[in-house]
């Protein structure tokens, strides 16, 4: 089954051609990781994948369901099943761990009901339902933070946020999670310790991955697949058994 | 080395900047004489101060003051307490409700909705460069004498300014994790009430309380125009030449006043250095 595929995608931006006609596609439970130089057009495929920037032609579909002809409530309803983990956690600073874990599932129940307003529990722990906030409390306890339930987010190192936007992402029970450079903003170590987590618990889960990253060695250990792009366009598409570094590095010129 | 790599000493536009300190000038001069600014009239005629001066000092003596007049003060002074809290609650409430629907890139961003937006930060900022005083006079001719005319006077005043701020600090607050919240299935109000409001509460708050030190001092003039508060009695003390008596209140107002920036003052940095 293809949980992503992406069609004949293309994006300018000021008529410079960013993302020149990508095709590509995910099977589900795999890992891909998108690798390439600064402004290879990394980030666009990731925004154009999440909708966030409308592709000038070309097709997504998430799930077998087309993305750019969706509804705002279709696109809500595919966004509930999508995790996203940014580069920079993006969590909410004043508030604690645990009612940013929460907030994960907010899509969830906008779908159970199409009520405005449904999710009005789910803006703090402190109103949340039980259940709501002991799946919240298991998604912490999985990336090893529930004694820090309670602490506010902009309390905590660089390490342990992008665990919780982790959890955030797993509170979602997400079929597919998007993740951009998700371990840019960390020290090496810590960068390494969070990627090695995030990547065991999606494989436990068989979520299906598509993350970019900077690091070669990382998408080498971690991807099951490794994608390069080079002036929009993709120049390398192979899986990783048959891949050494050298030949990344080389993508990098 | 050549003199002509030197940075330059003076900025590129000097026969500019030169102007706009001679129109500078020439406005402040005008202005003065418009105001009838005059130095002689202020210390010139030390009868009229050295008058004032005795009636007032020490105050109580000229007319014995009761128990009774002070006690009514004291009522007065409450009035205007409670006038200018009552006032600013309900500002804040509705400041808060018309700012949500005038920030930009909030909740209106669909062409179709900006005119609510663009309509919302119009009432506000009518409701802001309207004077209260002049607020004060509309409503007494509309719900009559007394401390509700300036209620709603503090009301609408607060409107204006906590709508105003309210909506800049939203406008302010960092809107990637509204974006990331919306990314995963929430709708825009999910967003910004779970996100954007939490972020943006610390400055709420110390805009509130600017809010209610600015509504304390406003009410304390409003009975001026009949609007409920002290400064009917302070007026009509005033009138009789009572100056002795309405010192004791100027003193009563000062009080109030100063204490009531200190306590927001301290509250204000007890939620800042949270």
């Amino acid at each position: 089954m293809i949980v992503l595929k992406i069609a004949d995608l293309r994006k300018s931006y000021n008529g410079k051609m960013v993302l020149d006609g990508l095709n590509f596609e995910i099977p589900k439970g795999e890992a891909l990781s998108i690798i390439g130089s600064n402004g290879a057009g990394k980030s666009t495929l990731i925004k154009c994948a999440l909708f966030l920037t409308k592709p000038d032609s070309g097709s997504i579909d998430i799930f077998d369901s087309r993305v750019n002809s969706m509804s705002q409530l279709k696109l809500r309803k595919m966004r509930s099943n999508v995790g996203v983990v940014f580069q920079k956690h993006n969590l909410v600073p004043r508030l604690s761990v645990l009612s940013n874990v929460i907030h994960g599932s907010i899509g969830e129940a906008n779908n159970k009901s199409m009520l405005p307003l449904s999710a009005i529990g789910r803006w703090t722990h402190v109103t949340a339902a039980n259940s709501v906030r002991s799946k919240a409390i298991n998604c912490l306890r999985m990336v090893g933070l529930e004694p820090l339930a309670l602490n506010r987010a902009d309390s905590l190192s660089g390490g342990q946020s992008q665990r919780v936007a982790i959890a955030r992402a797993l509170m979602q029970d997400p079929e597919l999670i998007i993740a951009d450079e998700p371990a840019a903003s960390l020290d090496p170590i810590a960068g390494q310790q969070v990627m090695s987590l995030f990547f065991k618990l999606c494989k436990e889960k068989k979520i299906t991955l598509l993350f970019t990253s900077h690091n070669t060695d990382q998408a080498l250990d971690y991807a099951d697949r490794i994608i390069a792009l080079k002036n929009g366009k993709i120049s390398l598409n192979e899986e990783t058994d048959t891949l050494k570094s050298e030949d990344l590095i080389s993508e990098y010129g | 080395m050549n003199m002509d790599d030197a940075p330059r000493r003076l900025p590129p536009k000097l026969h500019f900047y030169i102007l706009c300190l001679v129109l500078f000038v020439l406005f402040s001069g005008w202005s003065f004489s418009g105001s009838g600014f005059s130095f002689s009239k202020l210390i010139g005629s030390p009868e009229y101060l050295m008058d004032f001066l005795r009636r007032a000092f020490p105050p109580f003596s000229e007319h014995r003051i009761t128990w009774d007049a002070f006690f009514r003060y004291l009522a007065a002074l409450v009035e205007t307490i409670q006038m200018a809290f009552a006032g600013t609650i309900l500002g804040i409430i509705f400041g808060f409700i018309l700012a949500l629907l005038a920030s930009k890139n909030l909740l209106f961003t669909s062409p179709y909705l900006r005119p609510i937006q663009v309509l919302s930060k119009g009432i506000i900022a009518f409701f802001r460069t309207v004077p209260d005083l002049v607020w004060a006079i509309i409503f007494v001719v509309v719900v009559g004498l007394g401390a509700f005319a300036g209620t709603l006077a503090i009301m609408v005043d607060t409107i204006g300014f906590c709508g105003r701020f309210f909506a800049e600090e939203m406008e302010e607050v960092d809107k990637s994790p509204a974006e990331a919240l919306e990314c995963c299935g929430a709708t825009k109000v999910d967003a910004v009430f779970s996100a954007v409001i939490p972020a943006a509460m610390p400055g709420f708050i110390a805009t509130s309380l600017f809010a209610f030190e600015k509504a304390v001092r406003s009410s304390v003039v409003l009975g001026i125009v009949g609007a409920g508060g002290i400064g009917l009695q302070l007026q009509s003390l005033f009138n009789f030449f009572s100056y002795d008596r309405a010192m004791v209140i100027i003193g009563m107002i000062f009080i109030l006043v100063l204490a009531i920036e200190q306590i927001s003052n301290y509250a204000r940095q007890k939620i800042i250095n949270r």
